[in-house]
């Protein structure tokens, strides 16, 4: 990836973001609406001055930099995209089953994965205890200790 | 006021009091190095139990869990990128680099020390120039508030590490972000979507962990060593006294540092958050090697840590002489006093003097008691976590950055928008936007709203609103410092410019 391509896709991605809430005004008073405003319309003149710049010879410096620096880096995608539905579906089910139980899923699960996947009882073993000790510890630490409640989770509480 | 101090010592000399000062900076710390858990939520916390004790020992406690706390932030900065409390941000910066290439230990002594530094020097300030320094606070109505937002976005060019344009967009962008909620004046209700829970707006805590803790978590996901550690640990023989005398070589930067979090803890909605960032920017800016900054300068953790720190004792001042709260956990602290029937004000200096000065110097106290517990603490901490494979490490800062998220208000949608902000931030830090401008917008937008709603209402009486902007002499003080600050990075290129016969070559500017 090329960082013109970069610098093009972060304007794009960052314009619709100002337009969504562009179309999202909806101010009652005048007040409302005075910073935010400004504020969207010179992230737009940044956004229209960075992709302008990236056809100029500083850009191409930049990208020689860049793609330099790239060089020898592989990225785990799987990886990525596995870690990133836990935390998801962990994230999702604190709700429901609560932080003890989504806890230690999301914890074994995560570390399972990393741990290379393998089915043995013993990993698996390894996996689930230091999940649950881990949690049982943050539980202890937060709702005995320091009084800060943690989701029971609708399923249990 | 010294026969008041000599009476502070005395009380607080008692093996009750020194405990509490023990047991408040240690909690203190493990709270600050919990990402999500502020100063300000230990301080809260502690309200309940501080209300049954007498005001001196109260006192004493918390004025130890606030130190305490703002310190321990600097260890998961330090330890896994992710700054424990807002104010912390900056250490990340040159702290998890060191950590990085083995030199995590380094980096917790530095900041040790720096923050004891800061912390004392604060204090002092606070005992004895309490009156004058408060009064500079009362000149500050919301046009200035409106320009000291616009000086802190300035200090973007030490933040964005490639592409200052970049950086200001990302800045641009986390200011958008804090507008998010109901409006501070007019109480519009802006870009929430039509849920009821976004009207609260976007938690700073929230964004912080998202976007520092969940890329790197990624990052060390995208790097496939499941099985390895993460951060390394390289043991070094007499590693505590070189950087002790390393440290205190630093001179200027540890005034320079501490100055400037004592001025900004004494403006009222300031605080570490800003203070920390500003004093990375002016280590940055006056070191002879400003390209090092960001590649595990000592330096750069000495500068954040030592004002952080120095905004607690700063923040006190204008609580203690004027009753406004310097920092967010000072109202807390605020309240706690009115609780124990103290009124700030020269009230606290005659007649409650003993428990003013008392309160005081446990502040001092516990920057010093930091000192041992926290080199002893730290080098055990990075010990562990260098140890710690990334199969566990990840999900141990997953499990961490869930309980963050949804402690700050109890709230489940906090945790999914932190989660948005992670993969957010993972996003633009590939497409080469860094999420410290971004944060440093979040934190400045609040300010600069209502400053500049302010000045707009007290404009009204002008021929144009926007003319309250420009009136007072310290609006125009503020505006050359932006000015300046805004343009120092370019002054040495256009030197270099003008004396080379070539003239200035492509990126030369950045």
């Amino acid at each position: 990836m090329t960082a013109k391509f970069r610098d093009h896709l972060g304007s794009v991605l960052l314009l619709a973001f100002v337009a969504v809430l562009w179309l999202q005004r909806d101010y009652i008073t005048v007040f409302g609406g005075i910073f935010p405003d400004i504020v969207m319309e010179i992230m737009a003149a940044l956004i229209v001055l960075t992709v302008v710049l990236s056809f100029t010879p500083y850009a191409a410096m930049k990208e020689t930099e860049g793609t330099a620096k790239e060089e020898g880096k592989t990225v785990n995608w799987t990886g990525l995209a596995v870690v990133g539905v836990i935390l998801l579906a962990w994230s999702v089910l604190l709700r429901t089953l609560g932080f003890a139980l989504s806890g230690v899923l999301g914890f074994s699960g995560i570390s399972w994965y990393l741990g290379g996947c393998r089915w043995e009882p013993k990993g698996i073993a390894w996996c689930v205890g230091i999940a649950l000790a881990v949690t049982y510890l943050l539980i202890f630490v937060f709702v005995s200790l320091l009084r800060v409640p943690l989701p029971a989770g609708t399923i249990f509480g | 006021m010294f026969g008041y101090i000599l009476l502070g010592l005395q009380h607080l000399a008692s093996f009750e009091n020194l405990l509490l000062v023990f047991a408040g900076t240690v909690a203190g710390m493990v709270v600050g190095a919990l990402p999500g858990l502020t100063a300000t939520m230990a301080v809260a916390l502690l309200v309940p139990f501080t209300y049954a004790m007498d005001p001196i020992p109260g006192l004493v406690l918390l004025g130890a869990i606030y130190m305490g706390c703002i310190y321990g932030g600097a260890f998961s900065a330090i330890l896994i990128n992710t700054p424990g409390t807002p104010s912390s941000i900056g250490t990340t910066f040159d702290g998890y680099p060191m950590a990085c290439q083995g030199r995590g230990e380094e980096a917790i002594i530095g900041a040790t020390v720096g923050s004891a530094f800061g912390g004392l020097f604060g204090v002092v300030a606070l005992i004895f120039l309490s009156p004058p320094l408060a009064a500079i606070a009362l000149k500050f109505g919301p046009p200035e508030y409106f320009w000291v937002g616009v000086f802190g976005l300035t200090i973007i060019s030490s933040l964005a590490a490639g592409s200052f344009l970049k950086g200001i967009t990302g800045a641009a962008f986390g200011v958008l972000i804090s507008t998010i909620g109901i409006a501070p004046i007019g109480g519009d209700v802006r870009f929430t979507f039509g849920s009821p829970a976004m009207q609260g707006g976007v938690e700073l805590i929230v964004m912080l962990i998202g976007l520092f803790c969940i890329p790197e978590l990624l990052t060390i996901v995208s790097r496939g060593i499941g099985k390895h550690q993460a951060v390394e640990y390289r043991r070094t023989k007499g590693v505590l006294w070189e950087t002790v005398k390393k440290v205190l070589s630093l001179r200027k930067n540890l005034i320079r540092s501490s100055i400037i979090g004592t001025v900004i803890g004494i403006l009222p909605g300031a605080g570490g958050n800003i203070a920390n960032l500003v004093s990375y920017n002016e280590a940055r800016r006056t070191s002879k090697h400003p390209e090092k900054y960001g590649t595990g300068l000592i330096d750069g953790v000495v500068a954040t840590e030592t004002a952080n720190n120095a905004v607690v004792g700063g923040g006190m001042i204008p609580l203690v002489t004027l009753g406004i709260p310097g920092a967010p956990p000072d109202a807390i602290i605020y309240g706690v006093l009115l609780l124990q029937g103290l009124r700030p004000g020269p009230e606290l200096f005659t007649a409650r003097a003993d428990i003013t000065y008392t309160f005081m110097l446990a502040l001092g106290l516990a920057a010093i008691v930091m000192v041992p517990v926290g080199i002893y603490g730290g080098r055990l901490l990075t010990r562990f976590v260098a140890s710690l494979p990334a199969r566990y490490l990840v999900p141990g800062i997953g499990i961490l950055t869930i309980i963050g998220s949804y402690a700050i208000r109890n709230n489940y949608t906090d945790v999914i928008l932190m989660l948005l902000f992670g993969v957010v931030g993972f996003g633009l830090r590939f497409l080469g936007f860094q999420a410290p401008p971004i944060v440093l917008g979040l934190i400045l937008g609040p300010i600069m709203e209502g400053g500049l709603v302010q000045s707009y209402l007290m404009g009204q009486a002008y021929s144009s609103p926007w003319i309250a902007l420009f009136v007072s002499p310290l609006s125009w003080v503020l505006i050359a410092m932006s000015a300046f600050s805004f343009l120092w990075p370019y002054i040495g290129p256009l030197k270099k410019m003008f004396q080379k016969p070539g003239g200035i070559t492509p990126g030369g500017l950045e």
